[in-house]
């Protein structure tokens, strides 16, 4: 499943690939490293 | 209890119900006299675990030769049959007729006031690191095997062989760090045990093998305990080679089986490179496989390394989060014998004192339930990390909490949309009279920052003590955890006028309380959807994870919300004033409402 995150920081979008049954993980800003990061949307991988 | 697995556990310090599913011998082990007959009868053979498959057993064996009790089992995964019985030759053999191949797994429930967990770990599998050919080569072997190699007690007679054609190897590498100290290709973490163990094994072959030579590819040497770097020295003493360098990769030739090792030598930075009779990789230790089913059945939580986390990592380094746990040996961390023995000796001391006083003294910050406002909806009982709270949500008879088993997160306070939780200490009331106090005078100016007692808090200690700079418009309030932080403070510091609210807490895996900051993030994603749908910017509401030692995390972060703050306007935050205003008056009003709904009529 990948995972459409948002960095309330610095604006920055990035997406995650995750696994349906993982426990939850600390979501980063690759760019400024802060936690504020927000779910934009997630969608299940083609195939 | 051998040959056991614990199935559930319930209740809290003092009153722990365990339940253990006690797997079927098949001997009676109070009748076995070990005489082997047995053993000697059985056609199954299989590679012995214990031996690390370098000798058989067979499928009615002993584990290994110290085993407690001192009695023969079956294995009746590999054994031929019970149902139909198909061979039975060791029922035939037995002339104490302890065997019962009818023998049925028991179930027990005991009572206990402490648990000590001492489950072990497991040795890192390096069969994925395929540049070293473990597996492809029959003279690569790991630490684990090369023990057995050269035990006693082992496959060999503690005579040192290499597999491919049993010949005493007179060149021996050892790799360090082989699973350990990766960011990608294994574990993060040092094992803590491997230098020591190879600097062991070098001494041990010396003893035997005075001619040997041996070479130790590392990229660090840790001998850090009483008497280690003295051992390290004799090592180095007697000739072992020291070469700072891992080896890229290992090649065979075909022939002789020999071994070749090119390695970049970073003290004589050359490339160098060396053939050898075998090669023993110092694997790293890695938590056991079942460590998650373990720590759900507890109700305990892990670092990230997946090894258990400990209630304190330097003041209770034996305690579990949970009250009347404790941890012995590598379940909480890769460690040697020395420090496994200590911690053991320790976790029993701990144990003994609770057992001993009868009485457990907790800390006064706990949940309380007002049953009057109770719905028994049971979410408190879904989030609270202890399972400290009970409830029917079908009676409907409201919460229990154990207040014995309660360690005063306020998760439960938190999620509660009832106000049916109250907190002795920390309570709402005195919450939200710090976040009025603190925004009292140009609230515009203001960030309100909810910061965990454990971590976050601390981080901020540190920032101050270290005598960082960060700017002073931020107003600090204490939670014990960031679990605790309703949605109703954060709404509150933004109705009053807070330009930015920061909600801060321990790093994921870091929680004081288990994973209730687990629940901290999921109200973050909730609050910044809510915000957004009244039109209010989310962006204002920040979160971060801030350990008590990231102090210098703690003034940047601060810097960050300083500049954030400036960039608020006056007319941004009035609207947020007037919006939320808005939503509190037509809670209270529809709360009002249900409420005289509720009430029986007049007679």
């Amino acid at each position: 499943m990948e995972e459409q995150l948002r960095c309330l920081r610095c604006g920055h979008e990035y997406t995650v690939r995750i696994e349906p049954k993982e426990t939850l993980r600390e979501r980063v800003c690759p760019k400024c490293q802060s936690n504020s990061v927000r779910k934009v949307s997630s969608k299940k991988q083609p195939g | 209890m051998t040959l056991s697995e614990v199935e559930e556990v319930s209740g809290y310090i003092g009153n722990f119900k365990v339940k253990v599913r006690q797997r079927a011998r098949f001997v009676d082990e109070k009748e076995c006299t070990s005489c082997a007959k047995c053993t000697e009868v059985c056609p199954v053979v299989l590679p012995d675990e214990f031996q690390q498959g370098f000798s058989s057993r067979k499928a009615a064996y002993v584990p290994h030769a110290q085993a407690v009790p001192s009695s023969y089992l079956i294995d009746m995964d590999h054994c031929l049959g019970n149902n139909p019985v198909a061979c039975a030759k060791c029922v035939d053999a037995c002339e104490k007729q302890c065997i019962d191949l009818n023998m049925e797994d028991r179930e027990v429930e005991v009572n206990v006031g402490t648990i000590i967990v001492a489950t072990g770990m497991e040795p890192y599998d390096p069969t994925r690191l395929d540049e070293y050919g473990y597996t492809r080569f029959e003279n690569v072997i790991t630490s684990t095997e090369f023990e057995r190699l050269i035990c006693g007690s082992g496959p060999t007679d503690g005579h040192l062989v290499r597999p491919s054609d049993q010949q005493t190897p007179k060149r021996i590498g050892f790799i360090q760090c082989v699973g350990s100290r990766t960011q990608n290709r294994g574990n993060p973490y040092c094992s803590n045990v491997c230098c020591m163990n190879t600097v062991k094994n070098s001494l041990l072959i010396n003893e035997h093998h005075p001619d040997a030579d041996m070479y130790v590819f590392y990229m660090d040497l840790r001998a850090f305990g009483k008497g280690f770097e003295d051992l390290l020295m004799r090592s180095k003493n007697v000739g072992v080679h020291y070469i700072r360098g891992i080896p890229g990769e290992i090649t065979e030739n075909p022939v002789t089986n020999n071994l070749r090792l090119k390695v970049e030598n970073t003290t004589t930075a050359r490339v160098e490179e060396y053939e050898l009779d075998m090669v023993v990789l110092s694997i790293g230790l890695v938590p056991r496989e079942d460590m998650k089913h373990l720590s759900s059945i507890l109700n305990l939580s892990h670092t990230s390394d997946g090894f258990m986390m400990e209630a304190h990592p330097k003041l209770r380094p034996v305690d579990a989060p949970t009250p009347g746990i404790f941890f012995a040996g590598c379940v909480e961390s890769p460690k040697d014998v020395k420090d496994s023995v200590t911690q053991a000796g320790a976790a029993a001391a701990r144990s003994s004192i609770l057992l001993n006083a009868g009485i457990v003294k907790s800390e006064a910050i706990k949940a309380m339930v007002d049953l009057a406002k109770c719905t028994s909806c049971g979410i408190c009982a879904r989030v609270c990390p202890y399972g400290a709270i009970s409830v029917d949500v079908k009676a409907k008879t409201g919460v229990t909490i154990v207040a014995a088993a309660c360690a005063g997160c306020g998760t439960c306070a938190a999620e509660c949309q009832f106000d049916a939780i109250i907190m002795q200490h920390f309570t709402d009331a005195q919450i939200l009279a710090q976040v009025d106090a603190a925004l009292e005078e140009d609230p515009e100016k203001k960030i309100v920052a909810f910061l965990c007692n454990w971590c976050s808090y601390a981080g901020g200690d540190l920032a101050g003590t270290s005598r960082l700079k960060y700017p002073a418009s931020t107003r600090f309030i204490r939670t014990m955890c960031s679990g605790r932080v309703n949605e109703s403070f954060i709404l509150k510091a933004f109705e009053n006028g807070a330009a930015v609210v920061l909600l801060s807490g321990c790093h994921l895996g870091d929680c004081h309380y288990i994973d209730a900051n687990h629940w901290t993030i999921r109200r973050a994603d909730k609050l910044w959807d809510s915000l957004e749908k009244l039109g209010i910017r989310p962006e204002r509401l920040q979160l971060e994870w801030i350990s008590s030692a990231e102090g210098a995390r703690f003034a940047e972060i601060m810097r960050h919300l300083e500049e954030m703050r400036q960039k608020v306007t006056p007319e941004e935050i009035e609207h947020t004033r007037n919006v939320l205003a808005e939503l509190r008056l037509s809670k209270e009003a529809k709360r009002a409402s249900d409420s005289e709904n509720l009430e029986p009529a007049e007679v």
